[in-house]
């Protein structure tokens, strides 16, 4: 059934790449909403893992609120933010168990801390308080919506989803076979865009544009199956959408 | 203010199929229609297929007409939709309209073939029906041949009753108006000219001098008081309706019979200036005012970019007194906005006034979708631009 699905992810590629994926799951043309945080006037939390954690922060704890306020209603929300983060980026393991910080106390968001920003984060990178694996990272990155939404885990017209090592690594199981994809770092730059071609799709100056991923995505939609073989962030996307969708 | 010809008149759906990229639309409109969207999202498609279902219904279809409502010249073969996925084209451009008048549902239907070797678009069948049952109807099939290339709504003996002529009045005058700056100054001629105030903007201080009186509280603008007006125009202590003189107008400006005098509060009281010198939003204001409660400006019409050269709070307080000036008068307003803060000035609690957005499918066709916000959302604290920029409303750029 056709469904109003508002996505809040980390970029337009990724956008594009879910709502392809959710159509291509569902068979079906749903509707979407690319729903994004408002940036402040240093440009900052517009966009990227920041805007998500940012809207969780902000909008999330309203989106029941939005979901029912709004005709034509949202049906589903999705929530994206890419494995990696947890990998690279210390803000986001501020709170976890193992790290020692004297500011915590201060109440400041760690995605907003000016500790960090001044390059003074405690935190050690790999963070000692989950596996330093894809699911590793899946389990802390959704742990941390949850908690920065206050939405239940149970809730199935919320999915949450953290490709990994980013949505880059679908795009890379699409095309070609192999082992433990879902670990290979920043996908996009060590294989995508490393040559000018791309299983014969261009990619001018290397760069990651919402062009290149249109024509990049009709091979994902065909080989999805594939996808969700070697993608284990792909199945249980794949899973949680099609709840959502029976629910 | 009631209508001039006295009747309610409540469009209550508005279809079109196959036109550019609005293939298969239907929204149900009501007084005022905010329409938002991305850039080339179709909206101003939306306002041109309104002209030509009130060219085809009042009048025909060719570029004389359509002109005179503001739709694009387009080549031929344009207007019909071009769309990849489309399989089989279909042969004709499909209009169609329902209303309400005195508790009875009316329909009007047009299908229209594009011209071939001349700019005159033929009607392959036209129908009315009043409460399901068709009162006029023909086709190229029909055994007595009509001219085709005019349209019968007006013409026809069976639809001379005033409950059909009413309705050809309200939408008869249908006109997209697109207001610039230098029109508006009069120094440029409208191309669109039309009574009483060009599509482009063109003598509006000809129209304004028909709205100056004077009760026992003061002046009045039409329906408002001077006072209330001059709240718009923060720095003009006045404005009134004069003949260019040297001492108001540059004499190497080309100007027109009247123009448009303001006297500024910060100046000396001679230093009057006209519409050619006077900040572009003045002029803006003074257009949409006039618009709204000329009596002889149509019952139903539109503006592309309704927030042109607006301040976003003026924008927003603008859209407030646009919007309750024409649902008081019965008239229907179609309006296209990039401001988030026109948004901001509509009361989507009154179910006249009606927010719309445009979005492309899949495979680029147009989708018109009515948005509703309910109190419980709306009272906590979010407000519709907001709501808008984040992208909850769509009517937005997908990947910018």
């Amino acid at each position: 059934m056709r469904k109003r699905v508002g996505i809040v992810g980390e970029g337009p590629t990724d956008y594009l790449v879910l709502k392809s994926m959710i159509d291509q799951i569902t068979g079906d043309e749903n509707d979407y909403l690319r729903i994004q945080p408002e940036q402040n006037m240093a440009g900052e939390y517009g966009n990227g893992w920041k805007g998500v954690w940012n809207w969780c922060e902000t909008t999330g704890k309203e989106i029941d609120r939005i979901m029912n306020g709004i005709v034509p209603k949202i049906d589903i929300v999705v929530i994206q933010m890419d494995g990696d983060v947890s990998r690279k980026e210390k803000e986001i393991h501020c709170v976890c168990e193992s790290v020692s910080c004297d500011h915590r106390e201060e109440e400041i968001s760690p995605v907003r801390c000016s500790y960090a920003k001044k390059g003074e984060c405690p935190v050690i990178i790999p963070c000692q308080s989950h596996a330093n694996t894809p699911e590793g990272y899946r389990e802390h990155i959704s742990r941390c919506i949850l908690q920065w939404t206050g939405i239940s885990s149970e809730r199935k017209e919320i999915i949450l989803t953290v490709p990994c090592d980013s949505t880059d690594a679908w795009i890379m199981a699409a095309f070609e076979l192999g082992e433990e994809m879902e670990s290979i770092e920043n996908p996009w730059e060590n294989v995508i865009s490393r040559k000018k071609e791309y299983h014969g799709i261009r990619i001018p100056g290397h760069k990651k544009s919402t062009r290149v991923y249109q024509n990049l995505i009709p091979e994902l939609e065909r080989q999805w199956k594939q996808v969700v073989n070697l993608c284990e962030s792909a199945k249980i996307f794949e899973r949680s959408v099609k709840e959502a969708w029976n629910d | 203010m009631a209508l001039r010809n006295g009747d309610e008149m409540d469009i209550k759906e508005i279809s079109v199929r196959n036109f550019k990229s609005l293939y298969d639309v239907s929204f149900e409109p009501g007084k005022i229609n905010v329409l938002i969207g991305a850039n080339g999202s179709g909206k101003s498609s939306v306002l041109e297929a309104i002209g030509i279902l009130s060219a085809a219904m009042t009048d025909r279809v060719n570029n004389n007409s359509l002109q005179r409502k503001g739709v694009r010249l387009s080549a031929s073969s344009l207007y019909k939709s071009q769309f990849s996925s489309i399989d089989r084209s279909m042969p004709t451009i499909d209009f169609a309209m329902k209303w309400e008048r005195e508790g009875n549902i009316y329909d009007y239907s047009v299908h229209l073939t594009t011209p071939t070797d001349d700019d005159i678009w033929k009607y392959h069948s036209e129908s009315v029906s009043k409460n399901g049952e068709m009162v006029f109807g023909r086709s190229n099939r029909s055994s007595v041949q009509l001219n085709n290339k005019v349209g019968y709504f007006a013409l026809s003996d069976k639809l001379s009753g005033k409950e059909y002529t009413s309705m050809g009045d309200y939408i008869s005058g249908y006109g997209i108006y697109q207001p610039d700056t230098l029109t508006l100054r009069g120094t440029v001629t409208d191309p669109a000219q039309v009574t009483p105030i060009g599509l482009n903007g063109g003598r509006l201080a000809d129209a304004m001098e028909d709205l100056f009186s004077v009760n026992e509280e003061g002046g009045l603008f039409g329906r408002m008081s001077m006072e209330d007006v001059l709240e718009l125009i923060e720095w003009a202590s006045d404005f009134r309706i004069a003949k260019p003189r040297k001492s108001n107008l540059n004499p190497g400006v080309p100007s027109p019979r009247q123009v448009i005098e303001f006297r500024d509060q910060f100046l000396k009281e001679k230093a009057s200036f006209t519409g050619y010198d006077a900040s572009e939003g003045a002029l803006y204001v003074l257009f949409m005012l006039t618009l709204a409660m000329h009596p002889s400006a149509p019952e139903m019409f539109a503006i592309d970019s309704f927030d042109h050269a607006l301040n976003p709070r003026l924008a927003k307080r603008v859209t407030e007194i646009f919007s309750q000036l024409i649902v008081n008068a019965g008239k229907t307003v179609f309006m296209t906005t990039h401001n988030p803060l026109v948004l901001d000035g509509l009361n989507l609690a009154d179910d006249r006034i009606r927010l719309f957005a445009v979005n492309r499918s899949r495979s680029g066709y147009v989708q018109l979708k009515r948005i509703r916000i309910s109190d419980e959302l709306l009272q906590t604290g979010q407000s519709l631009s907001r709501l808008w920029i984040n992208g909850m409303l769509g009517g937005v750029p997908e990947l910018i």
